[in-house]
């Protein structure tokens, strides 16, 4: 066998043609234009730095808020700062580090287990990261003008509103947030249609590693959890900057409503943290025990079935808030429910640990630790899952211990598991074993003794959230300890931190597959390569490098498919969803800095408009949109013959039109994300409606119907002239096909007036109460839709003019059309709502 | 009768799922309203409407989860049933019956979970 074995390099330069190729097409760009490079392999190491960058910033504030807390009524830290800093360990925490560092893992690792070169859409990920790192270090300098967000992390109103929080410190919060949430919906559709796209041939979803199904139910829990936040950081923008009254009770609003909202996002998003981590634990503790996961279904069924039950809980961080005890039950019952998944889960772990001979290297020591500490925590779960148990603890350092017990025990601990087993992909060497242990058991110690006390000062009756506390309550010696154990953690954070440094210089080489893993991932040279596998196999098994000795071997010698790039391009197989058959060969982007300055721009209009400087937020707008077009002018590529020999005997077309590509699954993926948050305005003006009912939702009853009718039709006309000009263009009526896009946004920019019209018809104005925002808030999403629907005819047009849309390219129109119709469908149903509604209530 | 899925369809698969989640909305929406409204007070031969139509709307969600699951169950059967199988399309038919089954399973008694409230708490206070 000549497969490389451990310590051995890849072949030299000038061995091997095809492997020539694709080093130099898949090289990152020397010197400063590396920052060009959109490879998921290199944007994935970024982010996942970037991500431990803001890990380490937040428990750096943690041990801040530890260190004011160690002995009663301390004045280390005023209650200012101490706002500030609690707010943004939070915030921190939850979006800048949790949810993008599993998004970072996912860019990183989930291409190379998929046999995949690169994510569908590089530019895209590459974006993402960019927006993150922008926004992320945007929200974060705040601390050092004392100008950040300071009313918890959950913003609640009326605190986090216009009356109570005059400064701009909420701004930082919902813009900066706001826009980190940007990247994390480009994140999840990317992994969405990674996974279910760009597979390697033969991995039908019964094959797939088990952590692209983990990946592919948080790419969901994204789409439709994160929306609702999205609205409510809207909705709380428009409240603070312009008066709109949402969460206003004088004028029929309802503080509630921004409850609702978050945790809506809220609930699910600890198991969108949860679910990736657990993907890590069922990857990493089969090689650790050398035996495949038990009861591959059965963890299927556990992160699918964790992924629905998770949208039905939210309100049990409401119990505390009237709402009447049925309703209080059902979110009860929801979450007993969700702890049977979750327990399947342990038990297959278990079941699998009992299988083997555990091997306790540093990654299975922290998977270990995981499973003690995360139990505890779901444990106390289900305590507070009761609505009356979480009525005494309610606020109280309880629920601040178990929620630590749940994030960094089902979180942090699996984290660093991965990180140390996928590091010698990054590096190309091991991390020490003895540092490890050091690590892993002063995290493991300074847990327990931070957190656990905090359980016992909880139930004595320690609020949380307080800047200080008086002696003699019993609870100083508790909090004492708690802070011991906050350095102890940190410093076995310190550990691994150090040893990711000094490993890559002084650590021994990891050599080929270093663990024995059986996945995909390994079967490239330590350090990693940026195209991944020399050639595509045919997988047949979960774990193909255990049941199929003879591929590394093959793969190696490039037998199987895409094995040289000889067309220049970077490409990758897209497979069918189901059967996983190959479908089409598709050309990626290369290098660019483009992602980099469109994120730049949307920063620095979110940035300004902080500061509510309207115009030159719109101008950086402005600049983006040019990006966006520069971006997408160059995409549908379409060579002559329009087949690629693949290898193994099969050619494969380059571009394709129809809804099976990656491009228009995006597309409706992105419009399931907007169609959420649309649902979300929906759902507050229904809300309004139950939680006020002396407001009665407005009646039109002077001419507004006529002018909804002909709104209705205009948009109707509008969807009719897209779905007629798709067919001309098939039937190469070049005329036809511009004169129907002109009938389209003719109908669509009257469609919008009409719409605003009825309102201002009756004169109802946004400020007056919150029916009149709700519904202007309909009128603005549809004008906003009609916008961007405006700029993609125009967009159509150009392409048209261009030759760049004919009758054999046409996907840009078809991924068009779909908005357009998203834009009527959203249109038609607000007129439904403002319009139809107050006749039948 | 395996023809009212498609066979190995995502989407198919999560169907248990997806009648929990209109279930769940539903009771949710129609407590808040009824409470809003002030209708749950209301009688019949001296039970409350209001969680008489939830109790019933349970025993249809548990029933069309049932039969989703009973269909999964002879899809299963149909593909080997538990036996191990080197067939790429059979195991494939397998995996995905047996996940759309075992969560029709989850689903039902996550909905029987949500009905055991109604049957012994009024619908507001």
């Amino acid at each position: 066998m000549t497969a490389l074995k451990k310590g051995e390099d890849a072949p030299p330069e000038g061995a091997d043609p095809g492997l020539d190729q694709l080093r130099r097409v898949w090289a990152q760009p020397k010197g400063l234009s590396g920052y060009k490079e959109i490879n998921n392999t290199d944007v994935g190491r970024w982010y996942i730095i970037t991500g431990l960058f803001f890990f380490v910033a937040a428990g750096i504030m943690a041990l801040m808020i530890r260190a004011q807390l160690a002995v009663p009524e301390n004045d280390l830290i005023s209650h200012e700062l101490y706002n500030q800093l609690f707010t943004m360990h939070g915030t921190t925490m939850m979006f800048l580090f949790a949810v993008p560092i599993m998004e970072a893992i996912a860019v990183y690792v989930l291409p190379n287990m998929l046999g995949a070169r690169d994510l569908p859409f590089p530019r895209l990920s590459s974006y993402g990261y960019w927006a993150y790192l922008f926004g992320g270090l945007m929200a974060l300098s705040s601390l050092f003008f004392g100008l950040a967000p300071n009313s918890g992390w959950f913003m609640y109103v009326p605190l986090s509103g216009p009356e109570y929080s005059p400064g701009v410190n909420a701004d930082f919060w919902l813009l900066g947030i706001g826009f980190v949430e940007v990247s994390a919906v480009a994140a999840s559709i990317e992994i969405i249609v990674g996974v279910l796209k760009f597979r390697p041939p033969g991995m039908s979803p019964d094959r797939m590693p088990i952590y692209a199904w983990y990946m592919l139910v948080f790419g969901f829990m994204v789409l439709f959890g994160f929306p609702p936040l999205v609205l409510g950081d809207l909705l709380l923008e428009m409240e603070r900057a312009f008066h709109w009254p949402f969460f206003d009770v004088e004028r029929g609003g309802d503080p509630l409503l921004w409850q609702h909202l978050f945790w809506l996002f809220g609930h699910p998003e600890v198991y969108i943290i949860f679910l990736p981590a657990a993907g890590i634990v069922s990857t990493v503790l089969p090689t650790f025990v050398q035996k495949p996961l038990f009861g591959y279904s059965w963890v299927v069924l556990a992160a699918v079935g964790t992924g629905f039950i998770s949208f039905g809980l939210w309100v049990h961080h409401m119990y505390a808030t009237g709402i009447p005890t049925l309703s209080l039950s059902f979110f009860s019952a929801a979450s007993m429910a969700v702890a049977i998944p979750s327990g399947i889960q342990v038990f297959c772990w278990i079941a699998t640990l009992l299988n083997g001979r555990p091997i306790l290297k540093t990654p299975m020591l922290f998977i270990l630790g995981f499973l003690f500490i995360f139990v505890l925590g779901g444990l106390t779960g289900v305590m507070v899952a009761s609505v009356p148990f979480d009525w005494q603890v309610h606020d109280s350092y309880f629920v601040v211990a178990h929620l630590h017990y749940v994030l960094i025990g089902g979180m942090v601990f699996p984290l660093f598991a991965g990180l140390y087993y996928w590091m010698p992909l990054a590096t190309g060497r091991l991390m020490s074993e003895r540092l490890g242990r050091w690590a892993f058991g002063l995290m493991f110690v300074g847990f327990n003794v931070t957190f656990f006390p905090m359980h016992i000062v909880g139930l004595m009756g320690m609020p949380r959230r307080v800047y200080t506390y008086p002696a003699g309550f019993g609870w100083d010696w508790y909090n004492l300890t708690a802070t011991v154990g906050a350095f102890m953690l940190a410093a076995g954070v310190a550990v691994v931190l150090f040893d990711s440094w000094w490993h890559r210089r002084r650590g021994p080489k990891a050599g080929f597959n270093p663990w024995n893993a059986g996945t995909l991932e390994w079967l490239t040279p330590t350090p990693s390569v940026n195209y991944g596998l020399r050639s595509v196999p045919v997988i047949k098994s979960h774990y193909p490098l255990w049941d199929n000795p003879d591929l590394v071997e093959s793969v190696r010698r490039g037998e199987w498919y895409l094995p040289d790039a000889r067309s220049g391009h970077r490409e990758t197989i897209r497979s069918s969803t189901v059967a996983s058959r190959p479908e089409q060969v598709v050309r990626l982007p290369h290098p660019t800095w483009l992602p980099m300055i469109a994120a730049f721009f949307t920063a620095a209009s979110f940035g300004v408009a902080i500061f509510k400087l309207w115009w030159i937020a719109g101008l950086l707008m402005g600049c983006l949109l040019i990006c966006s077009v520069v971006w997408l002018w160059g995409t549908e590529d379409r060579p002559s013959p329009n087949r690629y020999d693949v290898g193994c005997g099969e050619t494969l077309p380059i571009h394709l039109n129809g809804p099976n590509t990656h491009s228009f699954w995006g597309m409706a993926l992105l419009l399931i994300f907007d169609g959420t948050a649309y649902l979300s305005l929906v759902f507050s003006y229904f809300f309004i409606w139950t939680a006020s009912p002396e407001f009665p939702p407005p009646r039109f009853e002077g001419g507004e119907m006529a002018v909804a009718a002909a709104c209705a039709v205009a948009m109707l006309l509008g969807s009719a002239a897209a779905r007629l000009s798709v067919h001309a263009n098939r039937r190469g009526r070049h005329g036809l096909y511009q004169l129907l896009l002109l009938v389209n946004a003719a109908s669509f920019a009257a469609g919008a007036l009409l719409m605003a019209q009825t309102l201002r018809m009756a004169g109802l104005g946004p400020t007056e109460n919150a029916y009149g925002a709700v519904l202007w808030m309909m009128v603005s999403w549809t004008g906003f839709h009609v916008a961007i629907s405006l700029i993609m005819t125009a967009y159509c047009a150009a392409r048209g003019l261009a030759g760049r849309i004919d009758a054999e390219r046409y996907q840009t129109l078809l991924n068009s059309e779909l908005f357009w119709h998203f834009t009527t469908a959203v249109t038609l149903a607000s007129l439904a709502v403002m319009h139809l509604f107050p006749q039948v209530a | 009768m395996g023809r009212v899925i498609p066979r190995d369809s995502l989407v198919g698969m999560v169907g248990g799922p997806l009648v929990w989640t209109v279930h769940f909305l539903l009771i949710y929406v129609f407590t808040a309203v009824a409470c809003a409204f002030r209708f749950a007070d209301v009688t019949f031969l001296g039970t409350s409407i209001v969680n008489s139509l939830m109790v019933i709307a349970t025993l249809l969600a548990v029933a069309v989860i049932g039969w989703l699951g009973w269909l999964a169950w002879g899809r299963y059967r149909r593909a080997g049933g538990p036996e191990r199988t080197d067939d790429p399309l059979l195991s494939r038919h397998q995996f995905f019956s047996l996940v759309a089954l075992l969560l029709c399973v989850l689903s039902a008694i996550g909905v029987v979970y949500e009905g055991i409230p109604l049957l012994m708490l009024p619908a507001c206070g």
